[in-house]
């Protein structure tokens, strides 16, 4: 290799009862590189991460930096030449970007009395270096989640780290700004720092990386150059089997019309938002987020009130002002935040599963345990929720295996209206399949979808309309045949004005 | 391979403790006092100790039930103050123990649900509200008193301290509360939902649950049950005093955290709250019967729930981890 090495992690084992989380994974990063890391939920990926960040301390192996061996990495704040971009991101939401950036290393006046000027000039010098437009004195909650992004990662830049761990960067901003970033990465590349990227979209990926590392079950399946592999390669590497169609649709024939929704609007949000959906039909929606999309659904969901406008649930209007009122009317929703208003973390996957329909599974206020039990075990054998037990508590699980669950809650629910907000975000190539067929087999049953999707492909491999949500409008919906990515994106971009 | 097992022994521990720690607990405070004083093991001083904890115990049933829905009240103590006063009052006026004790029970509930009505109308903080209701309804109970006690409960007397088969009255009581706890908790729909609502709030709406009536009504529950409480009080002390149990609401708290149930809601049971309180009425026991002062009392025991909590944590965020 011509290219010097900055980080390798060697052999590097470690053991949970029971379970070996990784055996014998070596990596190695080169100055300057982008290095991605991929697998199915479960494969290992955090837990290297966290041993690389020193959250964990491994069974076996070891790491060099800068061919130095690294007896015990302390945890971050400590070791400043790694950093790691979490995809949650925590900042200090009343406090300004310097002061976010300088956070735990204010330069002082005196000893223990912060030096605000000299942070902020810091900062500014920072800014001016890498030509970036923010100003050290904006309050954090002023901005978009992109930008605190990229203020964590100036963060990390500020402490001269010389590796960046990005966790899922693009799961939450815009493609516009993922094209920032990208030029941002490209940048810290010609600045001889490295990056370790871990994502689930693959074109992300080709766009993105030098190298890729493959992990699955613990194991390192493959290490190469991003040229040397095919998608097709990847997917199969990381699920190990062959997934020849990745979107699943069946041919359904659609019923008569159920929902019809009118001019609907909340102040300052979206407005004059006029659509209808049938029986057994999939109706996606696009646009990026924050467009408006996810809103709409709360409206009609009733997690927030429409100001004008009106919803109609076979012919009859719907007033809804609460989610307890939509559900009577048989609409469901998976939101977007499955951990936020999906699921009870701490409780098991059992009374998850049966939360939202404990009145068909109960006798005068008692319950049945009976009838739970029957009703549960069918909807998690039906969507193959992966679990020792239905008593598991439903942190215990995985993204995708959460998602089932909360998509087992709706269906023991027998909706007729099913709004699914971004039902595969975060979760892996196999469950996100699984999670296709499940959306097919209900359509089949006459069930209406609503797919809220931030992926164009899966949008367009699932739905039989496409509606295109720009700027709290809705722009257009397009039949299957019209709809490809292009002209989604013009629409959209054309809704942006 | 040998550090492999001890591994596997200790995960093997932590896994049981998370499961019994309380009762484990329990097991050692229990032979710690039987081996340092010999009138402990007597069936009176048990049947007396368990008496003397049987109004914590009740008052802990609900506060478990609120502190799982994620609230707490914090005015427990003077809602048992005032319906014993209620209570009192009630008898001394009409002479019938029936509407002294129905009295104080609507009394217990209206408490209750001012305080449902302060956190879910007027969306202020259970911390807040149940806090300026511990002073509103202290102040209550000197006024109604003019701040001297009232004696004389005739019926309720005999129920406050009378037996039946061998066993106090206020220990019968208890069992019942403790009864109908559990069963609320581990059979009903209700049970479920304030489990759902302590662990998320946001994902009971969103399930449909009727968050605001459910929390209410646990205020209006641990309103009822602190009525029962003030009722076991006036009963055994024979009289209402505007003073009494000061700081009880927080010996049920202990006893809750004690045994298992979290601060932070969604997580916890009756029984493991139950055996907090009597492992502290044990403690409390036992430090008499060895003649410790008061005063170190409150030091000793202070000092076991940081230790017994901290054991708690450590191990359940271990279980976690798994």
């Amino acid at each position: 290799m011509e290219q010097e090495m900055l980080m390798q992690m060697k052999n590097i084992v470690v053991k949970f009862p029971g379970v070996i989380a990784l055996n014998d994974v070596s990596i190695s990063i080169n100055k300057g590189s982008v290095h991605a890391i991929m697998g199915e939920n479960g494969a290992g990926k955090s837990t290297l991460m966290k041993v690389l960040i020193g959250d964990r301390t491994p069974d076996y192996g070891e790491i060099f930096f800068e061919g130095k061996p690294i007896e015990k990495i302390a945890s971050t704040g400590k070791h400043k030449d790694i950093s790691m971009i979490y995809q949650e991101l925590n900042p200090i939401k009343d406090m300004t970007i310097a002061e976010n950036i300088f956070m735990g290393r204010f330069p002082e006046k005196a000893r223990g009395i912060v030096d605000l000027p000299k942070t902020n000039e810091l900062c500014q010098k920072i800014f001016d270096e890498w030509d970036l437009p923010y100003d050290p004195r904006q309050k954090m909650n002023t901005l978009s989640i992109a930008s605190i992004q990229m203020i964590e990662i100036i963060k990390a830049i500020s402490k001269k780290s010389k590796l960046i761990i990005m966790d899922e960067p693009t799961s939450a901003i815009t493609p516009k700004e993922v094209e920032k970033l990208f030029s941002f990465i490209r940048e810290l590349k010609n600045n001889g720092i490295s990056v370790i990227y871990i994502s689930h979209k693959l074109d992300e990926i080709y766009q993105i990386a030098d190298h890729v590392t493959i992990l699955r079950d613990g194991e390192k399946k493959k290490e190469c150059a991003i040229e040397d592999i095919t998608r097709e390669e990847m997917i199969s590497c990381m699920v190990g089997r062959d997934i020849k169609n990745v979107y699943y649709k069946k041919e359904v024939d659609i019923g008569e019309e159920i929902l019809e929704v009118k001019a609907l609007g909340r102040k300052n949000v979206f407005s004059d938002v006029s659509f209808s959906l049938r029986k057994g039909e999939v109706l996606g929606f696009s646009g990026v987020m924050g467009a408006g999309r996810t809103e709409i659904m709360r409206c009609i969901f009733g997690l927030d009130q429409a100001t004008e406008g009106s919803i109609f649930v076979d012919g009859k209007r719907l007033n809804v002002k609460k989610p307890m009122d939509a559900i009577n009317a048989g609409i469901a929703m998976l939101t977007e935040d499955r951990k936020g208003d999906g699921l009870v973390l701490c409780r098991s996957i059992r009374e998850n599963i049966a939360l939202a329909s404990l009145n068909k599974m109960s006798r005068y206020g008692f319950m049945d345990k009976k009838t739970e039990d029957d009703k549960v075990n069918k909807a998690v054998e039906e969507l193959m929720i992966k679990a020792h037990n239905t008593s598991v508590a439903a942190n215990n699980l995985s993204g995708g295996n959460q998602q089932k669950v909360v998509f087992a809650k709706w269906l023991l629910k027998d909706p007729k209206i099913l709004i699914l907000d971004e039902p595969t975000r975060g979760i892996d190539v196999g469950a996100k399949t699984e999670i296709y067929h499940i959306i097919s087999r209900l359509a089949e049953n006459g069930v209406a979808v609503i797919f809220i999707s931030s992926e164009l492909p899966e949008l367009l491999g699932v739905s039989d309309r496409v509606a295109v949500v720009a700027s709290g409008r809705l722009v257009d919906i397009l039949d299957r045949k019209d709809a490809t990515q292009e002209r989604i994106m013009e629409l959209a971009a054309k809704g942006e004005k | 391979m040998k550090d492999k097992k001890n591994n596997e022994g200790y995960v093997k521990f932590v896994d049981l403790y998370s499961k019994y720690g309380v009762l484990l607990i329990l097991v050692i405070v229990f032979l710690i006092c039987s081996f340092s004083s010999p009138a402990f093991l007597q069936w009176s001083n048990i049947l007396s100790t368990l008496n003397q904890a049987a109004i914590t115990m009740v008052l802990t049933c609900g506060m478990t039930m609120l502190l799982i829905s994620g609230h707490a009240d914090l005015s427990a103590g003077s809602i048992v103050a005032l319906t014993s006063i209620v209570c009192a009052l009630t008898m001394k006026m009409t002479g019938s123990a029936v509407l002294a004790i129905g009295v104080s029970i609507l009394a217990g509930v209206i408490c209750g649900l001012l305080n449902g009505m302060g956190v879910c109308v007027l969306k202020i903080s259970f911390f807040i509200i149940t806090l300026a209701t511990t002073m509103i309804l202290r102040g209550m109970a000197y006024i109604l008193t003019d701040g001297a006690p009232i004696y004389g409960m005739g019926k309720i007397m005999s129920l406050g301290q009378g037996s039946l088969l061998g066993i106090p009255n206020l220990i019968w009581i208890a069992a019942g509360v403790i009864i109908v706890t559990f069963i609320i908790l581990s059979k009903t729909v209700y049970g479920r939902y304030l489990y759902a609502i302590g662990g998320n709030p946001e994902a009971a709406v969103a399930s449909g649950i009727n968050v605001k009536k459910d929390i209410i009504l646990a205020f209006i529950i641990m309103g009822m049950i602190s009525s029962v409480s003030g009722i076991m009080l006036a009963g055994r002390t024979n009289g209402g005093y505007p003073s009494a149990a000061e700081g009880y609401e927080f010996d049920a708290i202990i006893a809750a955290v004690l045994g298992g149930t979290s601060f932070n809601g969604g997580v916890g049971g009756v029984i493991g709250s139950i055996f907090g309180a009597i492992i502290i009425a044990l403690i409390n026991n036992g430090m008499n019967l060895v003649g410790i002062s008061a005063y170190y009392q409150d030091i000793v025991k202070g000092v076991i729930i940081v230790a017994a909590v901290f054991i708690d944590l450590k191990t359940r965020s271990l279980v976690m981890k798994q």
